[in-house]
């Protein structure tokens, strides 16, 4: 046998001489087959909704039958109807506001947590047919129901940080682009209490230990660059200090993710030097010295999940902002879904009217199609009062909801603007 | 036909077919794989907006669904061949050698089988920049890494290379198979 020693340079060339493989079939061929498997797969498509919904509904019906048989008179499901959602919203309350619920091992990455919900239905709906065995007095049977509402408090958990999270801990928000570079997903961590320089040094050591595969993401960071605060009060300083570094991150995705990490950190403007020199030649804004961070970007937020076992989130949609908050409501139900992300609002919620008076966002929804004590339900809420948040609106009010709470939100009052998204542990 | 496609087709088919095929070393594979990136380009295309170049764009598309390609394949390998002391080299060299390869000199085909044992993420730097020519900014773009990673990764893809040839032909010869 003949023996070889390489060296890199000669593998070098060898890899350079490799021989050209080229596709030998037609384009005619090719397009018809990209074609025929589209449209295969778009058929598919429109099927799974469907089925996911009435495998959906059929779950529902096992789980609540024994309610519903019990109860004997539409009066009285009604009025046990008022009773679950003010239950809901009471044991929230005790909860501390649904933060208790957060903290929730189990609901530790938030909005992909059902799957926990149905097994404690599961199991409360085990335990609850020998205690009905036991006596047919419908007064038993309430404890039962508060039980099991309590268990659905506690897994439909919010992922947004609340006014009142605030008073405890502190927060940091890192932006990280889909591995696409399509869509900028703000990720928000609980930290301990802690003034601003110490809160930079949280986010910039989280830039080096964050998993970003794990959540479905791009592995963009840590970044080469050196973040500091600025000079003016307010200001975040990104310093090239090899210039070089420039050419190896897509400007425009690199610029997305400053300004939507530092937006959520409470900043209003970035300043941009080289080597510490003030000041930095971008190759497609040219050059450029500061970039001030609008805190009012007027976009609407969708849902972002890279695959069926990553996590959810509510994501800005960057590549188009709307002029007003009720474009952006309509975007969010009408969003065709493309790379991974789709509309937050589902199509079969009806919104009649949207209004905005004094900095509160009003949505009237048709009787008919009221929100659902579900995740979707949450997620359209939150979704909605994150893109009332990017209008620098305060408050949101629903309109025959339907429910008078879901997760931690009592949907009988307005609702406060939430200081960030997609918290996670 | 459609624009989008008749452009894609005439400007980067066959260096995207050419890239898949030594990614997979396989060209039924390569060619399926082609096809899912013009369905992952439809999906995207609207959303593009030129914000990185077209080719780095698609390159990125094509490198994506090779590893898509290679979760899936690892998953029923997995199951397979969990249970059973079986080597890696012997599930990796499944791939008879390419009749475009089969003539040409044997150090080349001993790169060749050496490439199939790297990392993807080295065999991915290697093919982009030495068969498919791209600059280490044009890799970091494709990739989304930083220059000093591509580098990096490409230094030590040479390196284990050199080590698997010298070695392997010091053992007995990489092993080759012919169709």
């Amino acid at each position: 046998m003949k023996k070889y020693k390489m060296s890199e340079l000669e593998i070098q060339e060898a890899l350079k001489q490799f021989p050209k493989i080229t596709d030998s079939r037609g384009k005619e061929e090719i397009f018809r087959k990209v074609s025929r498997t589209s449209i295969k797969r778009k058929g598919k498509n429109r099927w799974m909704p469907a089925a996911a919904s009435l495998a959906a509904i059929i779950l529902f019906s096992i789980l609540t039958s024994s309610f519903i048989f019990s109860d004997q008179s539409a009066n009285e499901k009604g009025s046990s109807r008022q009773e679950q959602a003010s239950d809901v919203r009471q044991s929230d309350t005790s909860g501390g506001s649904g933060k208790k619920a957060a903290e929730d091992p189990d609901t530790q990455v938030p909005n992909k947590n059902l799957g926990n919900t149905d097994e404690k239905e599961d199991e409360a709906e085990e335990e609850k047919p020998v205690e009905e065995d036991k006596t047919d007095d419908h007064s038993e049977t309430v404890p039962d129901k508060k039980e099991n509402i309590v268990l659905k408090a506690a897994t439909l958990s919010s992922s947004l940080v609340l006014p009142a999270d605030s008073e405890e801990h502190s927060y940091i928000t890192l932006a990280v682009p889909d591995s696409q570079l399509q869509y900028i997903i703000p990720i928000t961590y609980e930290t301990e209490k802690a003034d601003k320089q110490e809160l930079l040094d949280v986010l910039l050591d989280k830039m080096k230990t964050i998993n970003e595969e794990e959540l479905g993401l791009m592995d963009y960071y840590p970044l080469n660059l050196g973040i500091s605060m600025g000079k003016e009060e307010g200001s975040i300083n990104i310093d090239f200090t090899d210039k070089s570094e420039l050419n190896n991150l897509y400007e425009f995705g690199l610029l997305m993710a400053l300004e939507n990490t530092f937006r959520y950190q409470g900043y209003n403007k970035i300043t941009f030097s080289t080597a510490g020199k003030p000041g930095i030649e971008l190759p497609d804004t040219g050059p450029i010295t500061e970039r001030v961070l609008e805190q009012t970007p007027k976009r609407a937020f969708l849902i972002y999940q890279a695959e069926e076992s990553k996590p959810k989130f509510l994501v800005p949609n960057i590549t188009a902002s709307s002029n007003t908050v009720a474009e952006a409501i309509k975007e969010m139900q009408n969003f065709e879904p493309v790379n991974s992300a789709s509309p937050s609002i589902p199509a079969d919620i009806k919104i009649e009217k949207v209004t905005n008076e004094n900095g509160r966002l009003t949505i009237s929804l048709s009787k008919d199609t009221p929100f659902k004590d579900d995740e979707s339900s949450l997620l359209a809420i939150e979704a909605i009062l994150l893109t009332a948040k990017d209008f620098g609106l305060t408050a949101v009010l629903f309109e025959n909801a339907g429910l008078s709470a879901i997760g931690p939100y009592d949907l009988t009052k307005e609702l406060e603007i939430p200081l960030a998204p997609n918290r996670i542990q | 036909m459609d624009s989008v496609f008749q452009r894609i087709y005439e400007n980067h088919h066959q260096d995207l077919f050419q890239f898949l095929f030594y990614m997979v070393n396989n060209r039924e594979t390569a060619e399926d794989l082609v096809q899912e990136v013009y369905i992952r380009v439809y999906k995207s295309f609207e959303q593009f907006q030129g914000k990185s170049s077209e080719k780095t764009w698609l390159y990125s598309i094509a490198r994506n669904t090779a590893i898509d390609h290679f979760r899936k394949q690892k998953s029923w390998k997995q199951r397979l061949l969990e249970n059973f002391d079986w080597g890696k080299n012997e599930i990796k060299d499944e791939q008879p050698l390419p009749e475009e390869l089969l003539m040409e000199k044997e150090e080349l085909r001993f790169v060749y089988e050496s490439l199939k044992h790297c990392t993807v993420d080295q065999k991915t730097v290697i093919i982009l920049r030495y068969i498919q020519d791209l600059s280490i900014i044009e890799t970091a773009a494709v990739l989304g890494w930083t220059e000093s990673k591509v580098k990096t990764t490409q230094h030590r893809a040479l390196k284990s290379l050199k080590k698997m040839i010298n070695e392997d032909t010091e053992k007995g010869g990489v092993r080759i198979e012919k169709i």
